[in-house]
């Protein structure tokens, strides 16, 4: 009761201190007055009377500081003493505050920037609701069967058997089908290729989420011959609307058609990133299969969009998706021999592929941060030694051991604050800066903000290292007598204890180990990026300048289309700064793909096996001598290769070796999968070398070539332009040879090859610097830590060192103590970071490129680097050690 | 004159509230009242009234109020609430027993 009475009090009494204070003073002093008018009038002269008075009254200043006791929180305000006193001590000494407080800032901040982007990627269920039961089916080789190195090893579904699915699947889910697709969003002469995706009409309502303005679409929608009707998200919304809100009913012209714009989706609403980073699709259209189109089961490009049921766990929907499949197999072995239905978790299909990057990332920052705690230990450590007087001084004089504590645990959370301050500083600008260039290559990057939980840790992590370090030799210090500090203040060694350096030495040992860890991992990941680099591509990628043409529906006959191309590409030709023009389907390092089932003459399929699958390449002639593709056997196309003649095909040599290993491929007979009308058997007239089209680091595909002549192909194609000089210098002549075109023909992304290339690269070479930067920072740390331990050891030791010169050691031996000392701890660094190496080698290894995590040059140069590095930093205060003078020294106790 | 005796730790709470249950009174008043009444047998120094009052006042036993004094000057003046009248009982009677099981002791041991 009275306990609460005062605090109440108090807690009144804060906003009114001043004035307490000032009638304290007054109320004593006008006693005081009395006292004295009192002592005069028993005849006393005025000093004595007020000497007499004071007598009396007492030690003004103590009864007043008894008396605010009263209305203040005592400790609070010694707290607060506290980290008035801390804050002097930092920037008294400036150099051990700034280290102390930049890499633990450092570490803050990398690490929360890192551990929120990994959060927010790997672990967040996607933003839809029910996310957990959404997922994606496409078709992919059975477990356990052979891999021929044929194919890729997934691919979508058959649109009849998508279809078929719907109803088949009923019972254990919800499924919708869809299907990728780009389309040339046109507004007047300007064209913008847009990604996007054709959709069952249940499709919105299966992922959970419905379009806020509009509607969502109705079956009717789907219906072949109906009104054609789109979806689009925000920003495609502002950008062909200007966000209007009217727009509901209003038409879009695509290339292809005109569509009836029926919903916009939120701001909110990002489609998952189901096919890579750089697929987010903004407009979606209903299915609206044509009959023909419908009943195509071979033409593998549907996907499905399933939910499961919450009681149906995944891998329950895996074996209700494989006895479906297996009755397809009986039915339709070609299609589905060996292959299965794949039920793949939605966030899975999103984040797999970048998880085990973001791991290297997160294990590598995780690093960082232990390097910085222990920096941080470390000069934790060394100053609670070097402050020993200081500290028995103040105990001595009646400080006691709960205050000294105090004063500590308060210097190190003072330390920690502002770290932490500046950490979220660094995180944040990291964070901002990474939405804005990670969009590219990383999934989920909008959803990436600073996780305070996260900070929360890794600021808690830091500020209880540097609190248990800083307070278990305090401990022990409190515990010597003052005399005994006092008497041995010129070798504070002896309070802060063997097992003070021990733990030193331990903790230095840690950081060398974590910088050989993380060096060897930055030097393996920076040859990596140079291998691939300098990968042979197959292709010659500098010099291109590359865009594609946006075509009006029918604007431009089937047959005309090669016509189109070659007027354009000979007239692009007639510029000086041209060397020769091709046009093909897709480029390489652009993200997409397009494969085929394929059948070869004379090779039957095994029973039970599933048509091969290659990519298929649609080139006009002149493209593979734009790209600088060698050809291996054969030659290449020729304007000859036209519609009615012989159809031909070029291979890469991926798919020569694995279909006629030994055997001349020229003149062997291939088709893709499908109608023998449409597509007939080819002649192998040609064999190309292996082109990584996909990736620079990935294993190249098997790739089948057709003219663009003898294969109906209408839609946009991408042109390549060889050029002398720079591609850039190029642009203004395709604009006006495209704008000659006429009939509404326009250039889409008229870019430098460059641009993908730098793309296809742009993660490693992101996981490379940060990494790099990691280790620089660690490796800087164990520097200073090797400096700090050798340079205190240097004084601590000094009267020692004087004894030995005395004593007729040579100067050379003495810095060798030191120096013995350092390669002793730097070796036991090096062994444990490779330990550490061999450690997370398979995790490495995912993100390296021809070159193994144990890589013995790599290994033997990063450790010679640090090795070297802390031997200097050794020898900077060892080689005082020599220039110590014995008489000096025996004198300075 | 008597040998002037310290103040047994605790006590001066008690006299105080004692002297301010006969009505409101400013600091100095109550010295006065204290010497007057233990006629100045009490070695007190007259300061260490104040951090008293003000830790009473905190305890909600008084409260103050400034208002002119006698000598043209204004003071504060103390007054007993409700919870330091039960104080005053309560304080009072454990002095009592204190009182009657020392003299007991020192009558018969």
């Amino acid at each position: 009761m009275d306990r609460l009475r005062q605090i109440r009090f108090k807690l009144r009494a804060l906003w009114r201190r001043r004035a307490l204070d000032a009638e304290m003073a007054e109320e004593m002093r006008a006693h005081l007055d009395r006292l004295v008018a009192a002592n005069r009038g028993e005849g006393m002269s005025p000093a004595e009377a007020r000497a007499r008075a004071l007598r009396q009254f007492g030690s003004v200043s103590s009864l007043e500081d008894q008396s605010r006791d009263e209305w203040r929180f005592r400790w609070v305000e010694a707290v607060a003493q506290d980290f008035r006193f801390a804050a002097r001590q930092l920037s008294r000494s400036p150099g051990f505050a700034v280290t102390a407080i930049l890499s633990l800032a450092l570490g803050i901040g990398a690490s929360t920037a890192i551990f929120s982007a990994v959060d927010a990627i790997l672990l967040r269920d996607l933003p839809l609701p029910q996310a957990d039961q959404l997922g994606i089916v496409r078709m992919g080789p059975r477990d356990g069967a052979p891999d021929k190195g044929i194919g890729p090893a997934i691919t979508g579904i058959g649109p009849a058997i998508a279809l078929e699915m719907v109803e088949r699947a009923r019972t254990f889910a919800d499924v919708s089908p869809f299907t990728l697709t780009e389309f040339d969003v046109r507004q007047g002469a300007a064209a913008e290729r847009v990604v996007g995706m054709r959709v069952a009409a249940s499709f919105f309502r299966t992922l959970g989420v419905a379009p806020p303005l509009g509607r969502d679409f109705l079956s009717s929608d789907d219906q072949p011959g109906s009104e054609r009707v789109a979806i689009i998200d925000s920003a495609l919304w502002r950008r062909a609307f200007g966000g209007d809100p009217d727009v509901i009913g209003r038409a879009l012209q695509l290339a292809a058609e005109r569509v009836v714009v029926v919903g916009v989706m939120p701001e909110s609403f990002r489609f998952p990133e189901l096919f890579g980073a750089t697929f987010k699709p903004q407009i979606w259209t209903p299915l609206a299969f044509a009959p023909g189109e419908a009943a195509d089961r071979g033409a593998r490009y549907m996907s499905l969009l399933l939910k499961r049921r919450s009681e149906w766990p995944w891998e329950a929907v895996r074996r209700a998706l494989d006895t479906i499949a297996r009755e397809y197999e009986v039915r339709e072995s070609a299609t589905f021999g060996n292959q299965q239905l794949r039920a793949v978790p939605l966030r899975e299909q999103v984040v797999a592929e970048k998880r085990p990057m973001l791991l290297l990332l997160w294990s590598a920052v995780s690093c960082l941060l232990l390097v910085a705690c222990a920096n941080a230990a470390n000069i934790v450590l060394s100053r609670t030694t070097a402050r020993a007087r200081e500290l028995a001084v103040r105990s001595s004089i009646g400080a006691s051991r709960a205050r000294l504590l105090s004063q500590l645990i308060v210097e190190s959370s003072l330390m920690a604050v502002i770290a932490a301050v500046i950490g979220i500083v660094l995180a944040s600008a990291t964070i901002s800066l990474g939405r804005q260039v990670l969009g590219e290559f990383l999934p989920r990057v909008d959803e990436i903000a600073i996780n305070w939980r996260v900070l929360a840790f890794t600021t808690g992590t830091t500020w209880v290292t540097s609190l248990i370090v800083g307070l278990v030799p305090a401990r022990r210090l409190s515990a010597v007598a003052p005399s005994d500090a006092l008497n041995r203040a010129g070798a504070p060694t002896s309070i802060g204890g063997r097992w003070t350096t021990t733990l030193r030495r331990v903790l230095l040992v840690g950081q060398i180990a974590v910088a050989v860890l993380l060096g060897t991992v930055a030097l393996l990941l920076g040859r990596s990026l140079e291998a691939v680099l300098h990968a042979d591509l197959g292709f010659q990628p500098d010099s291109l300048l590359t865009f594609q043409l946006s075509i009006p529906d029918g604007a431009v006959q089937r047959a005309e289309v090669t016509s189109l191309y070659s007027g354009l590409a000979e007239r692009l030709k007639t510029r000086p700064q041209v060397i020769s023009v091709g046009a093909l389907n897709l480029l390489p390092l652009s993200g997409g793909s397009f494969g085929w089932g394929f059948l070869v003459r004379d090779k039957p399929l095994p029973p039970g096996t599933s048509l091969p699958h290659a990519d298929v390449r649609i080139v006009t002639p002149g493209t593979l001598e734009s790209l600088r593709i060698s050809v291996r056997a054969g030659h290449t196309f020729a304007p000859s290769d036209a519609a009615d003649n012989l159809p031909v095909a070029i291979v890469n040599q991926t798919l020569a070796r694995h279909v006629w290993p030994g055997e001349n491929p020229i003149g062997k007979q291939i088709k893709l999968a499908g109608p023998v009308k449409v597509l007939p058997w080819m002649s192998v007239i040609g064999v190309v070398e292996d082109v990584r089209f996909e990736s620079p680091d990935r294993a190249v595909a098997p790739a089948i070539y057709r003219p663009q002549a003898q294969h109906p192909w209408s839609s946009g194609m991408s042109v390549v332009v060889r050029t002398v000089g720079p591609p850039a210098e190029v642009m203004p002549a395709v604009r006006e040879e495209v704008a000659s075109l006429g009939r509404g023909i326009a250039a889409l992304s008229v870019r430098e090859f460059d641009f993908y290339l730098s793309r296809s690269v742009a993660g490693r070479r992101l996981v490379t610097t940060l990494v790099s930067a990691f280790a620089s920072v660690s490796l800087a740390l164990a520097l200073v830590g090797v400096y700090g331990l050798f340079a205190y050891a240097v004084t601590s030791r000094t009267r020692e060192i004087g004894v030995r010169i005395a004593l007729g050691a040579g100067r050379e031996r003495v810095v060798w103590m030191f120096m013995r000392d350092a390669l002793v701890l730097g070796c036991l660094g090096l062994a444990i970071g490779a330990v550490g190496v061999f450690a997370a080698r398979r995790l490495i290894a995912t993100q390296l490129f021809e070159i193994q995590p144990m890589d013995p040059p790599t290994l033997a140069l990063v450790g010679t680097a640090v090795l070297v590095t802390a031997l200097i930093a050794c020898y900077l205060p060892s080689g005082r050690a020599a220039d110590v003078d014995p008489t000096r020294a025996l004198r300075t106790e | 004159m008597m040998a002037k005796i310290d103040l047994p730790q605790g006590t001066l709470d008690l006299l105080v509230l004692r002297v301010l249950s006969a009505g409101e009174m400013h600091g100095w008043g109550v010295a006065q009242r204290l010497n007057i009444v233990s006629r100045e047998a009490l070695q007190l120094q007259e300061g260490t009234l104040y951090p008293a009052l003000y830790r009473m006042e905190a305890r909600g036993w008084i409260t103050s109020e400034w208002a002119p004094s006698d000598n043209n000057r204004r003071a504060k003046y103390y007054r007993l609430t409700r919870a330091g009248r039960k104080q005053l009982q309560e304080q009072s009677a454990s002095w009592e027993r204190l009182k009657t099981a020392i003299t007991l002791v020192m009558q018969d041991a």
